[in-house]
């Protein structure tokens, strides 16, 4: 049986947004009615699953924007159908978790809400067929996680770990964006399916490098690869579900799936595969080193995390059919054992009241059940038969084998951190619930089964699905790995491979993994306290380069927005001089104009640069005003010179009026009258004034050498008596012609008179400082 | 004329500019006035100069004789001259208003806006940027706390 | 042939400024409630004609309206109305309930519209100083405050540099080209070779404008007026007039200027990166919130400046869209800010925000929502503001641009979320806010449904963008 299309891809996505809104308003039965939406929306996509295959897919189209080319729509295909079951389930089970977990917390509404929220935005992203809803979906998943991880935000750890979180894979994140745009545009579509089948354009693209490192790096953060693995321990401040649910099972895997679902187009490209294997393995070998150094229950799961998150990335790496199986697998058997033990710990943390590793053993008496679901998924992360952590890593180091040069490379660096993973194991399956009990802060006992459904029912799984690899591999893996390889090509899964070189390995990890073990109680303090390993501690230079960062900005900000009326007035002037003189070089040099006969008319120039010269000299400011005057009367007499005596009238009058209200209102300021500049400032000023002098006067010679259109002005006497009447053409150019700007002009005049009221209204009351 | 103009405009802005750098306002304000005047001289010789006719229809006839002043940029000027006028009387009032509130007219006394933290802004910044004084920067602590 | 009834939207809010204005001197009581509604009736009707305008050119040419001013001038309009709305409540309490504030909005914004009709340099630089002088005065509106009066010197004495500058470059394209009529110039200026002249002039033009956008190196002023001046002032400015002057930027370059975009692209890509990187970087050591959001604000112009410095129409169509979203996620940034008073104080550091998801969980949500737009991040509107450019600039070539773009997005989303974070995890101070006005409710959660429920109806904004910029090329 199948459903519509539209109901599975659209019906999940409006029921959690329909869920986080109700969650809002709910008082009791939050977390419940929580994990049923999760549940409902897991049912639907699995009635859904029929109908996606190697070979078909459902689409369910819905906005457009036609002039840029963007089309948006959900399509859900094998490696989509993965993920959406993997996060309607475990989200269903962290809900129902959580309703203990947090019972009687007056947050439990709001961590639904967000939790739900989340899902829906996860669901979004791994089924959005363009690359903007993708990408909207994406940073909302971050956003989310952002106020997950700071849900005790009381702790200042909790509130830094969040913005790093925040800072890293948001950032990431618009590095995808532009990395996106590119691919986009190189494809000429934004829908991720045509990208794929424009996959030589995109290569072509002179681009192409560049935005798939965009990519690539959105894609390293959020799935927190070397050199950006920090946030995610960090991250750990959340509460227990949150960290099983988005920062294991889910969002930290969104990188691995667009790394996945773009693989078909950079399958081929040798720096492709050598990024993403290098960055991989790098990433293993870190977490599983880290992993060793912790003894906080979380913090260790969290670098196991980052391990397999690491081989993830290796694995797309390594192209062929195997190691693309061998991904899809290794993602949903380290989905099911990892939220187990997530949860796992979860519930050790909650009864004992702790969660330090060392402090911890024998509890198996006291939670037996507990200890059941913990020995589970502990086995399937191990890698025991005939749990499928079996068949993934079997899988893996066949793939690993099959890499032709550097597979004693890849071989022997997984098989160390295997050999950790196993050691790991142990760790949170023999030590904390076997042998001697240690005493806790808590009396332990098991929990109730809301919280044991949980874990217990993913690890079972694990252990199901190892019984029947085949029937995994139809349903699930074949149609994702299809999608991976852009065609139908999964290897078929097995339990038993006969006697081979990989099983002796996988027996050799486990043996190595057990001796580590033993040690552990010893090797890890070591470990801790060996400092080299903290010089590749990258959250180090995130820390300095935001505290640079800061420092840095506000160092420049003080010096470049000093305050200082003057320091702004000399850059902008600087300026207002260099640039023309630019201009001039740039342009090879000056023309000057044909140099008329000088007259005695040349004579009206004089009180202008005088007074200029005056003017800023004047010892006093009444000194100043008056060479000020000066200035004016010569523009007036300039005016009269040639030809404009309206203008030279007005200039006149207003240069009176001026002069006088200049000096009745400087009179009464009780002000020093000497100019306090020290003498270096004056040299200082000098020159920048002298620049934009010399810089003013040269231009204005080239545009006065250049021919002038006189037609305008021409026109404008022609028309002066027919159109406006009037003999005199300035006059009814005023009145006539440009009647907008003369209207304009007392506009001004008016609102200056108004302002001036308006100001001396608001200082007449207000006049108490000072004076 | 053509060049004797644009250097006395020159010469006009050099001043204009001088006094508008300077530490006390009212030179400022002057500095403000001069670079209006020049900017009206501008308009003038924009249009270009040179002949001393009014641009006047005579009587009888019918449009402006050749030779003529260019009539365009008078109108301009005129303009300009009378929002000039305006800005400096507004100006004017501010600078009163700002020596009631500070009870000096110098520019440095009015840097309230200046963020607290701010240990000392240099006091007297050089068009170019002064060398660079290393000098450790304390983050706030609201992200001190945060980073 | 003056066609006047095209101006009938600004000689209508021209004459009700009058009437308003003799409204407002006559009573002996102080009057500023019932000015302030009457201006905001004025710029509605203001805005229905302007709807209803048709277009063509009047006053010989001098002045134009088309569905480019039309879209310009919607938006002035909206943001003055939402402006002064801000302003009620506010002014009242800080002892600014003077009638000659709204007033000389109303003016302001008459300036605005007569510089985004303007097809005249000359008509320009009149426009330019009508609104220049209005909001030097409400710069230094506040008699209480001396940082107030600081903040109107200031801009007067940068601002009237910048307009002297932007006359000088006038003059000098008028010396060139004989003609100050944007039609005419566009002519004049299509030759290959147009002189040194009108280089240096279109400069100067620039250099005026980009004061007024307060871009990059234009911008100094900025922090200072927008810290020190009263808060509801800080929002007008940082709203419609900077629509205004992005508009009047467009109009200049894309008109008269067309031919010469080889050369004003380059100033323009400086001002665009140079506005990005200020902003992103000087903001995150800042404090006080108007500060910050000065910082914001230049930063957010580097973004729409983006969309000019392609030079294309997508690229115009995205500046468009950009300022259009900006405006709507400033002002409800402001109502908020408006709205932060305890016992009578208005609280201006960002550590005020401190537990306002608890105290006041609507208006921290909508503050949240206001900051993440800001911040870019998707499906609010701001994300796509700086999507439309993004595209724009990676279409027409502009990687580097792009790039430096989106860091700094990056770089400004962490003062952004900083705020959230505040408001969200640190622990409140003691005391409620004081109550709300209802004004300010309304703002914040009109501003906040068109923020949060933009990409659900996208084609509308962008639609009247595409019929602006095509009416603005064509």
């Amino acid at each position: 049986m199948s459903i519509a299309p539209s109901l599975a891809l659209g019906l999940p996505l409006g029921l959690g947004l329909a869920g986080a809104i109700a969650a809002t308003m709910m008082k009791r039965g939050v977390a419940q009615a929580g994990a049923a939406v999760a549940a409902l929306a897991f049912l639907l996509y699995l009635l859904a699953a029929p109908g996606v295959t190697e070979t078909t897919d459902l689409r369910f189209g819905f906005w457009s924007v036609p002039s840029l080319g963007v089309v948006g729509g959900l399509r859900l295909d094998g490696l989509s159908l993965v993920f959406v079951l993997l996060i309607t389930g475990i989200g269903a089970l962290v809900l129902l978790y959580a309703s203990r977990y947090l019972k009687g917390d007056t947050r439990l509404p709001r961590l639904v809400t967000l939790l739900l929220i989340f899902m829906v935005a996860m669901l979004g992203a791994v089924t959005a067929d363009d690359v903007v809803t993708l990408f909207v979906f994406w940073e909302l998943t971050s956003l989310a996680s952002f106020f997950l991880v700071a849900y005790d935000h009381e702790k200042p750890g909790a509130r830094k770990a969040a913005l790093q979180a925040l800072l890293v894979t948001g950032g990431g994140g618009l590095a995808l964006l532009a990395g996106l745009i590119l691919v986009a545009m190189a494809a000429g579509t934004t829908s991720l399916s045509g990208i794929i089948a424009a996959r030589e354009a995109v290569l072509a693209h002179p681009a192409a490098i560049p935005a798939m490192l965009l990519v690539v790096l959105g894609c390293f953060t959020k799935s927190a690869q070397f050199p950006f693995q920090f946030w995610l321990p960090n991250a750990m401040a959340a509460p227990t579900p949150v960290s099983a649910y988005l920062h294991s099972a889910t969002m930290v895997k969104l990188g691995i799936y667009l790394l996945a679902r773009l693989n078909p187009v950079y399958q081929h490209e040798a720096f492709w595969q050598e990024l993403l294997t290098t960055a991989g393995l790098l990433t293993t070998a870190v977490g599983a080193i880290y992993a060793l150094r912790e003894s906080d229950l979380k913090r260790v799961l969290a670098w196991t995390t980052v391990t397999a998150l690491g081989s993830l990335t290796m694995l797309i790496g390594l192209a062929p059919a195997l190691s693309a199986t061998a991904a899809v697998t290794f993602l949903l058997v380290h989905a099911l054992y990892k939220a187990a033990l997530f949860l796992v710990a979860g519930i050790v943390d909650h009864e004992t009241g702790t969660r330090d590793a060392a402090a911890l053993g024998g509890l198996r008496r006291a939670m037996p059940l507990t200890a059941l679901a913990a020995v589970l998924a502990a086995l399937s992360m191990a890698g025991l038969p005939p749990f499928v952590g079996f068949v993934a890593k079997e899988i893996i180091y066949e793939a690993k084998l099959a890499t032709g040069g550097a597979a004693g490379l890849f071989a022997s660096i997984g098989f160390l951190v295997n050999a950790a993973m196993v050691a790991i194991a142990g760790l949170l399956s023999w030590r904390l619930f076997f042998g001697p009990l240690r005493p806790t802060p808590a009396t332990p006992h098991d929990p109730p089964k809301s919280m044991l459904a949980g874990p217990i029912l993913l690890a079972g799984l694990g252990l199901l699905a190892g019984a029947a690899p085949s029937l995994v591999g139809a349903w699930l893996v074949d149609g994702a790995v299809a999608a991976m390889l852009g065609a139908p090509a999964a290897v078929p899964l097995k339990l038993w491979h006969g006697f081979t070189p990989v099983l002796a390995l996988s027996a050799a990890t486990i043996a190595l993994g057990l001796l580590l073990l033993l040690a552990w109680g010893r090797l890890m303090p070591r470990l801790r306290r060996a400092s080299a390993f903290d010089r590749f501690d990258t959250a180090r230079l995130y820390d300095r380069a935001l505290a640079g960062l800061v420092a840095w900005a506000e160092g420049t900000t003080r010096l470049v927005q000093h305050g200082s009326l003057r320091g702004y007035m000399q850059v902008l002037l600087l300026v207002a001089a260099l640039g023309p003189l630019a201009v001039l070089v740039a342009r090879g040099g000056l023309d000057l104009p044909e140099a008329a006969p000088l007259d005695f008319r040349a004579l009206a120039f004089l009180p202008i640069a005088l007074g200029a010269i005056a003017a800023a000299v004047a010892r006093g400011t009444l000194a100043a005003v008056m060479a000020t005057g000066l200035v004016g009367f010569g523009t007036a007499l300039v005016f009269l010179t040639f030809g404009a005596p309206d203008v030279a009238l007005t200039q006149f009058t207003v240069e009176v009026l001026l002069i006088v209200i200049l000096a009745t209102v400087l009179i009464r300021l009780p002000v020093r009258a000497r100019d306090v500049r020290t003498g270096r400032q004056r040299t200082v000023d000098a020159a920048v004034a002298g620049a934009l002098g010399l810089s003013v006067a040269l231009v204005l010679l080239a545009v006065l050498a250049a021919p002038f259109d006189p037609r305008l002005g021409e026109w404008f006497g022609a028309e002066s008596v027919p159109g406006g009447h009037g003999r005199n053409v300035v006059n009814v150019i005023l009145v006539d012609f440009r009647a907008l700007d003369t209207l304009g002009e007392i506009a001004v005049l008016a609102i200056a008179a108004f302002s001036v009221i308006a100001l001396l209204r608001a200082s007449g009351r207000g006049a108490r400082v000072g004076s | 004329m053509e060049i004797a103009l644009p250097l006395a405009i020159g010469v006009l802005v050099a001043a204009a500019a001088y006094l508008l750098m300077a530490r006390d306002l009212p030179r400022g304000l002057l500095g403000f006035v001069l670079l209006g005047t020049a900017a009206n001289l501008t308009i003038f010789a924009a249009g270009r100069i040179g002949t001393m006719t009014p641009p006047l229809v005579a009587p009888g006839a019918q449009a402006l004789e050749a030779g003529a002043a260019n009539p365009l940029p008078q109108a301009l000027v005129l303009t300009a001259i009378v929002i000039g006028f305006g800005l400096a009387s507004f100006a004017l009032v501010l600078l009163r208003r700002a020596h009631a509130e500070f009870g000096s007219v110098m520019s440095e006394d009015m840097q309230e806006a200046e963020p607290p933290l701010a240990a000392a802004p240099p006091a007297e910044p050089a068009p170019t940027p002064p060398p660079a004084r290393p000098r450790p920067v304390p983050a706030p602590a609201a992200l001190r706390e945060v980073v | 042939m003056l066609n006047w009834t095209l101006a009938l939207p600004e000689i209508v809010l021209g004459v009700s400024g009058l009437f308003i204005l003799l409204g407002g001197v006559i009573p002996k009581k102080e009057s500023f409630f019932p000015v302030s509604m009457a201006v905001i009736g004025a710029l509605i009707l203001a805005a229905v004609l302007v709807l209803g305008q048709g277009e063509g050119t009047a006053f010989l040419g001098q002045y134009v309206a088309d569905n480019f001013s039309r879209f310009a001038k919607v938006l002035i309009l909206l943001g003055a109305a939402l402006g002064l709305l801000l302003a009620l409540d506010f002014n009242e309490k800080a002892g600014l309930g003077r009638f000659e504030y709204p007033v000389l909005m109303l003016f302001a914004t008459l300036g605005m519209m007569v510089m985004v009709s303007a097809n005249d340099l000359m008509s320009l630089y009149i426009g330019l100083e009508l609104l220049s002088l209005s909001l030097y005065v409400i710069a230094a509106f506040d008699r209480d405050n001396p940082r107030s009066a600081e903040a109107g010197l200031k801009y007067f004495v940068l601002g009237a540099l910048a307009s002297g500058l932007l006359l000088y470059g006038a003059s000098l394209v008028y010396g060139f080209a004989g003609t100050t009529n944007f039609d005419r110039l566009a002519d004049a200026l299509s030759g290959d070779d147009v002189g040194t002249g009108v280089v240096v002039g279109l400069v100067f033009v620039l250099a005026g404008l980009a004061f007024k956008v307060s871009a990059v190196p234009f911008h100094m002023w900025t922090p200072d007026v927008y810290e020190g001046a009263p808060t509801p002032v800080t929002a007008f400015f940082a709203t419609a007039p900077k629509v205004a002057a992005i508009a009047l930027l467009m109009h200049v370059l894309i008109g008269p200027f067309g031919d010469l975009s080889a050369q004003w692209m380059q100033v323009i890509w400086v001002c665009s990166a140079g506005s990005m990187i200020l902003g992103a970087f000087a903001a995150i050591g800042q404090r006080n919130i108007k500060r910050l959001m000065a910082y914001s604000s230049i930063g957010h112009v580097g973004y729409a400046l983006m969309g000019l410095a392609v030079a294309n129409d997508t690229g115009y169509r995205g500046v468009l869209v950009y300022m259009a979203i900006y405006v709507v996620m400033n002002l409800g940034t402001f109502a908020v800010l408006i709205a932060m008073r305890r016992r009578g104080r208005a609280l201006e550091q960002v550590e005020d925000l401190a537990g306002l998801g608890k105290t006041d969980p609507a208006m921290a949500l909508w503050m949240a929502v206001f900051m993440f737009s800001m911040a870019g991040i998707p499906p609010l509107a701001g994300f796509f503001g700086k999507l439309y450019v993004f595209l724009a600039a990676v279409q027409g070539g502009f990687w580097t641009l792009a790039v430096i773009g989106i860091v700094t997005s990056v770089i400004a989303s962490y003062y952004y979320l900083r705020i959230v974070k505040v408001m969200y995890f640190d622990a409140a101070p003691d005391g409620a806010l004081d109550a709300r006005p209802a004004s300010l409710t309304v703002v914040m959660a009109s501003t906040g449904l068109l923020t949060l429920l933009f990409f659900l109806f996208p084609a509308a904004l962008i639609g009247a963008a595409q019929v602006a910029v095509a009416s603005l090329a064509g």
